[in-house]
C-alpha cells in the first residue's frame, strides 16, 4: 500500500518534475517516461529522503540526473528522427504544448544551442534561466555553491550569444 | 537582425513565460498501479542490472568451482596412487611373511 505523504508528494511536485525533463529531453513522451522513474526511484528511496529537508529539491535533484542519465545513453538522435539538420546544425523539436507555431521555429533553435552545452552549464541554465529557481536552490540541487552557479551561469550565457549570434548570421535569419 | 544579446534575450523571453506543461491525466495513475503491482524492486531496468549480476556471480562461483575441483580431482588422484602403492607393498610384504611361514 503506497503511503499517503507519497501520494501527496507526487500530486504537488508532479508538474515540476515533468516539465524539468521536458526541457531536458524535449519530447514529451520521454519527458513523461522520465517522470515516471524519478517518482519510482523517490518512492524506493523514500526513507532516507525522510529526513532531508526540502521535498521539492531533492525532487530535481532526481530529476535532473535522470533526465542527463538519458541524453548520456541517447547517442543516436538522427536515427531516431528526433533532430533535423537544419543550416549546418542539429535543431530539436521542443515539443511544449505551450508554444504557439509561429514561435516553435525559434523555441526550437534556443532549446538546440542549449543542448549543446556543457552538462553543467546546461543543467544551470535550465534550472535557473527557464524553471527560474534562485541560484541558491540550483546550488542545493546541483551540490555546488552559490558563486559557482553564477560563473556556470555567465560562462553558459556568453556561449550562447556566441552561438546563437553565429548560426543566425549563418542562416542569414 | 538581431545583436547577440537579443538573439538570447527574446528567446529567453519566449520560453520563460511559457505555461507550466501538465503530464497526461492519468500519469498518478499508471504510477501507482505500478508501484502498487510490481513494486519498486521490480522496475524493468533494475531487474536487468539484477539478472546481470546475479548471472556474472553464477559464472564466476562456476569458475571458482570448477578450479577448485579440478586441483582436488588431481589431489584424489594423488591419495588412489598411494592406496596403491601402500596396498601393493602391503601385499608383496605379506606373500613374504607367508612364504616364511610356509614349511
Amino acid at each position: 500500500m503506497i503511503d499517503l505523504d507519497f501520494r501527496h508528494l507526487v500530486q504537488k511536485h508532479k508538474a515540476n518534475v515533468y516539465n524539468t525533463c521536458l526541457r531536458f529531453v524535449h519530447k514529451r513522451e520521454d519527458a513523461e517516461d522520465l517522470s515516471q522513474e524519478v517518482f519510482v526511484a523517490a518512492y524506493r528511496h523514500w526513507n532516507q529522503f525522510r529526513q532531508e529537508a526540502s521535498a521539492r529539491t531533492w525532487l530535481y535533484r532526481i530529476a535532473v540526473n535522470k533526465s542527463l542519465a538519458y541524453l548520456r545513453s541517447r547517442d543516436t538522435l538522427k536515427r531516431n528522427g528526433e533532430m533535423i539538420e537544419m543550416d549546418g546544425m542539429q535543431i530539436v523539436n521542443y515539443e511544449h504544448p505551450g508554444i504557439l507555431l509561429e514561435n516553435q521555429q525559434e523555441a526550437d533553435i534556443l532549446m538546440s544551442h542549449i543542448r549543446q552545452l556543457p552538462e553543467q552549464q546546461q543543467t544551470a541554465f535550465i534550472l535557473q534561466k527557464l524553471e527560474g529557481l534562485s541560484y541558491e536552490e540550483v546550488g542545493n540541487i546541483m551540490g555546488k555553491s552559490v558563486s559557482s552557479i553564477e560563473s556556470l551561469l555567465h560562462r553558459a550565457k556568453k556561449q550562447l550569444q556566441k552561438t546563437l549570434n553565429s548560426y543566425y548570421v549563418q542562416s542569414n535569419k | 537582425m538581431f545583436n547577440q544579446t537579443n538573439n538570447l534575450d527574446r528567446g529567453l523571453e519566449l520560453l520563460k513565460n511559457l505555461p507550466q506543461a501538465a503530464p497526461n491525466e492519468d500519469f498518478e495513475k499508471k504510477l501507482f498501479l505500478r508501484l502498487e503491482q510490481k513494486g519498486p524492486l521490480l522496475d524493468d531496468k533494475e531487474s536487468i542490472k539484477w539478472i546481470k549480476w546475479s548471472i556474472a556471480a553464477l559464472i564466476t562461483l562456476a569458475v571458482t568451482n570448477a578450479f577448485v575441483l579440478s586441483q582436488q580431482t588431481i589431489k584424489v588422484e594423488e591419495i588412489d596412487f598411494l592406496v596403491v602403492d601402500t596396498l601393493d607393498e602391503g601385499y608383496y610384504y605379506g606373500q613374504e611373511l607367508l612364504a616364511i611361514d610356509k614349511p
